[in-house]
């Protein structure tokens, strides 16, 4: 079986084509969600920071901004070197975006889960039982 | 030492981000394959539950002089 290169995850979720280089794609999508929330704390400390007027919690809010900036730094180190991210490569990065967002698409085009997912008998009560199947 | 109201809600509102990334950490740290990026949000969960218990300290100051008001 040949796989498409404009059509990447074109067999159904179980089928294990779809396995080929998943783990590096996983921690790719897992380095880029981690770089995010790094980001966005060192943005939120920095803010609360200029908000605060005890001399405790400046201290306090400026030692974890500093933590905060090492991290950035550490996590951006490492996705340079693993090729994850390339800030003074516009086209490859450009690339880069594109392929995620096309997996994303396919991925988000399949069928994960059965229609029905009902907890029979799990609950002490059923919050949705006028509905049935898919739309319970 | 008092601490201003916008002061406590600022640290509380940091406090609350940094427990759902460091639970996002945590969880996600299984899923992880390279040794790299797992050690780097090891890293992370370890300064951000110090971080956490340093916010928390600061906000249980506060909620005992809110008492006195």
């Amino acid at each position: 079986m040949t796989i498409r290169q404009e059509d990447p995850v074109k067999m159904d979720a179980l089928d294990p084509a779809n396995g080929l280089n998943m783990p590096e794609m996983a921690d790719m999508t897992f380095a880029a969600d981690f770089l995010i929330r790094v980001k966005e704390g060192v943005r939120s400390t920095a803010a609360a920071l200029t908000e605060a007027a005890s001399p405790d919690v400046r201290a306090l809010l400026r030692a974890q901004l500093h933590q905060g900036l090492a991290l950035h730094q550490e996590l951006t180190e490492l996705m340079m070197r693993k090729k994850w991210f390339h800030p003074y490569e516009l086209s490859e990065q450009y690339q880069l975006d594109r392929l995620s967002a096309d997996h994303t698409v396919a991925i988000a085009k399949q069928k994960l889960f059965p229609d029905d997912t009902r907890r029979q008998g799990l609950f002490d009560r059923t919050p949705d039982e006028g509905l049935e199947g898919s739309r319970a | 030492m008092a601490y201003a109201l916008h002061e406590t809600l600022e640290v509380h509102e940091l406090a609350a981000f940094k427990t759902v990334c460091m639970t996002k950490s945590k969880t996600m740290r299984a899923l992880v394959s390279d040794p790299a990026l797992k050690a780097i949000m090891l890293l992370d969960v370890e300064t951000s539950a110090r971080q956490l218990q340093e916010l928390c300290s600061i906000l249980e100051r506060a909620a005992g002089e809110e008492v006195r008001l």
